[in-house]
């Protein structure tokens, strides 16, 4: 099943974005699983590799569609920088290397501690919900369909974000390690709806988006700008306001979105698949 | 932090089960937790959550409590095999 419905000259495009997502999805399944063993109590424990779990089965959802649409259209795959060859399953989720990523920056960031993985699950969660919504409100059906199985798995997730939020709030060190965590992972969600003009635009057109990227990051700026001034703490949003991009980029001027990644994704990759492993013949992202 | 025990109700009209325990610091954290410890068949109809010092039950040293005098006059099968002599 491949993505038919989308025009020739709007498929490179479209095939970025959903990169992008999948991306999101396996690079965030992959952070998770590091708490596994670690995490504050036996139930948190299950909670996150829960979590990671549905992460991972979202990303493996969105690279099956990506590894269909290639089989019957190898030439977006060269539009996107990707030779032919490298059409399996594991070659686009495990042997990437990061310049071909297309995750967001927030995704990347080493999140070993908890503030750090609530802060950045409350702010991934809380985009990629309105991104789900309007993808399941498409027009394409392959990626709407799999944009609302998704979408259902992601209520439970942005829960457990959320009661993380207010229970880390409650303490002193709580409050400064929230804030903390907030204001240096804040910058790097400023890419999360950056996709360049022409894939916004191809996304608006081809109906893949039932709402352009532009209304859904204002729409989620509002909702993260009174979300944290609810809590108790003090956290510097004032780049939410006003034009987003510009302001929040104003302190890491990267765009994942167009592949320009930190040295985070490059030992995130290496931790999850590290030199000394066995080899199982799966191509690997960073080479030894 | 206390130990909250978890019932969860699979089907309009069972029970509920009583399934784990989960420690937690609120109600609230609990049955988050609940939902994402307990093994899931499909999506459940109910999970309940109580704290564990909340709950009082009996012990395995308590007397016996189920009827062990005769109480077949209860049933009315009892009637139908045994005619009642009625005095006008």
């Amino acid at each position: 099943m491949s993505l038919d419905a989308i025009d020739a000259d709007a498929r490179a495009e479209v095939v970025t974005f959903l990169f992008g997502i999948a991306d999101d999805e396996f690079l965030t399944g992959q952070a998770l699983t590091e708490w596994l063993a670690v995490a504050p109590t036996m139930e948190e424990d299950n909670a996150l590799s829960e979590i990671a779990q549905d992460e991972l089965g979202h990303a493996r959802m969105w690279y099956e569609l990506l590894e269909d649409d290639a089989a019957e259209n190898a030439d977006t795959l060269e539009a996107v920088g990707l030779p032919a060859a490298d059409v399996d399953l594991d070659g686009l989720a495990i042997g990437r290397p990061p310049e071909a990523r297309r995750n967001s920056l927030l995704v990347e960031a080493d999140r070993g501690d908890f503030e750090v993985a609530v802060a950045i699950n409350y702010l991934y969660d809380e985009a990629e919900a309105r991104l789900l919504d309007a993808l399941a409100a498409g027009d394409v059906d392959e990626i709407a369909d799999r944009a609302a199985q998704a979408a259902s798995e992601e209520s439970f997730h942005r829960e457990h974000a959320e009661r993380w939020l207010d229970r880390l709030a409650t303490t002193e060190e709580g409050q400064e390690r929230l804030a903390a965590a907030l204001e240096s992972v804040l910058p790097r969600a400023a890419d999360y709806f950056a996709f360049d003009d022409a894939v916004a635009a191809a996304l608006e057109d081809q109906g893949v988006l039932a709402t352009s990227l532009d209304d859904l990051e204002a729409d989620w700026q509002e909702a993260v700008r009174e979300r944290l001034a609810g809590l108790p703490i003090e956290v510097d949003t004032s780049a939410l306001e006003g034009d987003s991009l510009p302001s929040l980029m104003q302190s890491t001027p990267q765009n994942g979105r167009a592949g320009d990644h930190t040295e985070d994704l490059t030992d995130l990759l290496a931790r999850a698949y590290p030199d000394d492993a066995v080899d199982h013949g799966i191509p690997r992202a960073v080479q030894p | 932090m206390e130990p909250y025990d978890v019932f969860v109700r699979w089907e309009r009209g069972e029970p509920y089960e009583e399934a784990v325990s989960v420690d937690a610091a609120d109600p609230e954290m609990a049955l988050t937790l609940a939902k994402a410890n307990i093994d899931l068949r499909r999506d459940p109809v109910s999970v309940k959550v109580a704290p564990q010092s909340a709950v009082t039950e009996t012990t395995e040293t308590e007397p016996a409590i189920s009827p062990t005098t005769d109480r077949e006059y209860r049933k009315v099968q009892w009637y139908a095999e045994n005619k009642v002599e009625v005095n006008d």
